[in-house]
């Protein structure tokens, strides 16, 4: 029925306004939050799929060399504040994480920007605690 | 006022002869090929809303602008417009609220056939697809009304508010890339049925194992644009989650 | 209503993703905790990694100071699979939600499901063997020093 109705219109694109910039402003904690917790999720993914293969050749050549691959990362300052990165990013997820679980189990939907304001500062605080840990000894 | 404009002593500029800019988004597929933006100034008046602003630009400036628009109150849910930014109603946004240059455009993520108004029948197929009409499985307990408790009323007050406007499925980023999810506003309305006690035990099952799917209500990532943007203050997010809610604990029961 | 209905109920998908999340809260945690906070990221070595295996002995000297934990070897072992199994399914299944609501990759939903089952089968393999790897039977053939 609505084939006959159908008029000829002009696609925009579905996504257009994740390429507009000055809408970029106008996102609520909600849509941060989805955005937030989709970058981090796929930045742990890919480190996960990383992790895996690097211990694995690490460990192919046998326990001498797995130890030699560590300690040579492991003295890069890079390394280390990608680490800081890395931690950050499964703190937001999960603190964010239980956010959604508490919504699947409809708690707290009706305060959800307050429970997204709490889960960055939550993550902020234990990030800042766990930065010595992984940037010393320097 | 009237006595200025009588005696034509000065040009007063007296609160109610501002000025409003509308930056709006034009496209006339006849002689287009592609949408621009075209900007009018229109002396505003108390109260005016965008959708006054915009008739007034039809009227005096430029007669090819077109906008659907009907009941001017908020009630017929024809005119949802992307202005500044945000899904609202044209009727219902006051333009001394908003920032120069006030920029209209048609909702975003659904095809424009002219000027600011959008394709709709998808959207209204989606709601289609909930079977959004009253279906009991049973004959009424007493004489011949099915009988509601207060109770149970209260459960669908916001939902039954729905105008059709298609804010919020408009705002749903799921809803966009995902044709098979049928969006938040066919998702609130199969809500309002699935809570309402007068269709039965059968019907309520049936209407949820509908649903339930990863291209169903389990697609909803609480984003809560849909909620944001609903002039009639409906939260789809609140209806989703309890409906997947319910689903994953009927599914799952069986085996534990 | 989707007009597609899964051949299995999605109901499980989403039950294992949020119970796979809620274990990975407290082992992740505990991983962060083991490698970073106790033991300390240079100075982990194959060595200290065995203990921490195959005698859930975990020693540490970093920020916190010397630091030593037993628990029993079976806690720390399951923990160490629970951990790889959780991450490799939450995440996969993660990656593999975000593709399936593309309309753009519909006609190649078969071809993607597959290619994510036997590419986290991989990843649990590959863990599984760096995990026996530890253990004094495969490290033999492991070490070629």
């Amino acid at each position: 029925m609505s084939q006959d109705r159908r008029v000829e219109s002009y696609d925009r694109g579905r996504i257009e306004d994740v390429g507009r910039w000055k809408d970029w402003a106008k996102h609520k904690p909600g849509m941060w939050a989805f955005y937030l917790h989709r970058f981090t999720g796929l930045v742990l993914s890919f480190y996960l799929v990383m992790h895996l293969t690097v211990l694995g050749t690490g460990f192919w050549l046998g326990h001498t060399a797995y130890t030699e691959l560590i300690h040579s990362f492991e003295s890069l300052f890079i390394v280390k504040l990608l680490e800081v990165g890395l931690f950050a990013a499964f703190v937001f997820h999960a603190l964010n994480g239980i956010r959604i679980v508490m919504f699947d189990m409809t708690i707290g939907l009706d305060v959800q920007e307050q429970l997204f304001y709490l889960s960055i500062a939550l993550s902020f605080a234990v990030v800042m605690v766990g930065v010595p840990f992984f940037l010393l000894p320097l | 006022m009237a006595t200025t404009q009588e005696t034509g002593a000065q040009e007063a500029t007296t609160p109610s002869e501002s000025k409003a800019t509308l930056d709006v988004f034009r496209y006339i597929p006849e002689e287009d090929d592609e949408p621009h933006t075209e900007t009018y100034e229109v002396e505003t008046f108390e109260g005016m809303t965008v959708l006054d602003a915009l008739i007034k630009i039809r009227d005096e400036q430029d007669s090819s602008l077109t906008v659907r628009h009907s009941c001017r109150m908020a009630r017929c849910g024809s005119d949802a417009v992307y202005i500044n930014g945000t899904q609202r109603l044209a009727c219902n946004t006051q333009v001394s609220e908003l920032s120069q240059p006030i920029e209209v455009e048609p909702l975003p993520r659904f095809d424009v056939i002219r000027d600011l108004v959008v394709e709709m029948n998808e959207f209204y197929e989606n709601m289609e697809k909930v079977e959004p009409w009253f279906q009991p499985d049973h004959e009424p307990e007493t004489g011949e009304e099915y009988l509601q408790s207060p109770e149970n009323r209260k459960n669908i007050d916001t939902v039954l508010d729905c105008i059709w406007c298609g804010a919020c499925t408009s705002s749903c980023s799921p809803a966009a890339t995902d044709s098979d999810f049928p969006g938040p506003a066919a998702l609130a309305k199969a809500y309002r049925f699935y809570k309402d006690e007068r269709e039965g035990e059968e019907t309520r099952k049936r209407r949820l194992e509908m649903l339930e799917s990863s291209h169903g209500i389990y697609r909803c990532h609480t984003q809560f644009n849909c909620t944001e943007v609903c002039p009639k203050g409906i939260s789809p997010t609140e209806a989703i989650m309890e409906m997947s809610r319910d689903a994953v604990k009927e599914k799952l029961r069986f085996w534990r | 209503m989707s007009t597609k209905k899964d051949s299995q109920t999605a109901a499980w998908g989403w039950f294992f993703q949020r119970v796979s999340a809620v274990g990975l809260v407290v082992l992740l945690g505990f991983h962060f905790a083991v490698e970073h906070f106790i033991v300390g990221a240079a100075n982990v070595s194959a060595g200290n990694t065995v203990e921490r295996i195959t005698n859930g002995l975990i020693q540490g000297d970093h920020i916190l100071g010397q630091i030593t934990i037993n628990m029993p070897a079976f806690l720390y072992q399951a923990s160490a699979v629970s951990l790889l199994g959780f991450s490799v399914f939450h995440g996969m299944y993660g990656v593999y939600n975000i593709l399936m609501e593309q309309d753009r990759l519909k006609p190649y939903e078969k071809p993607i499901k597959y290619f994510f089952i036997v590419f986290s089968a991989a990843l649990f393999v590959q863990g599984i063997l760096i995990f026996l790897a530890f253990f004094e039977p495969f490290w033999q053939v492991y070490d070629p020093r």
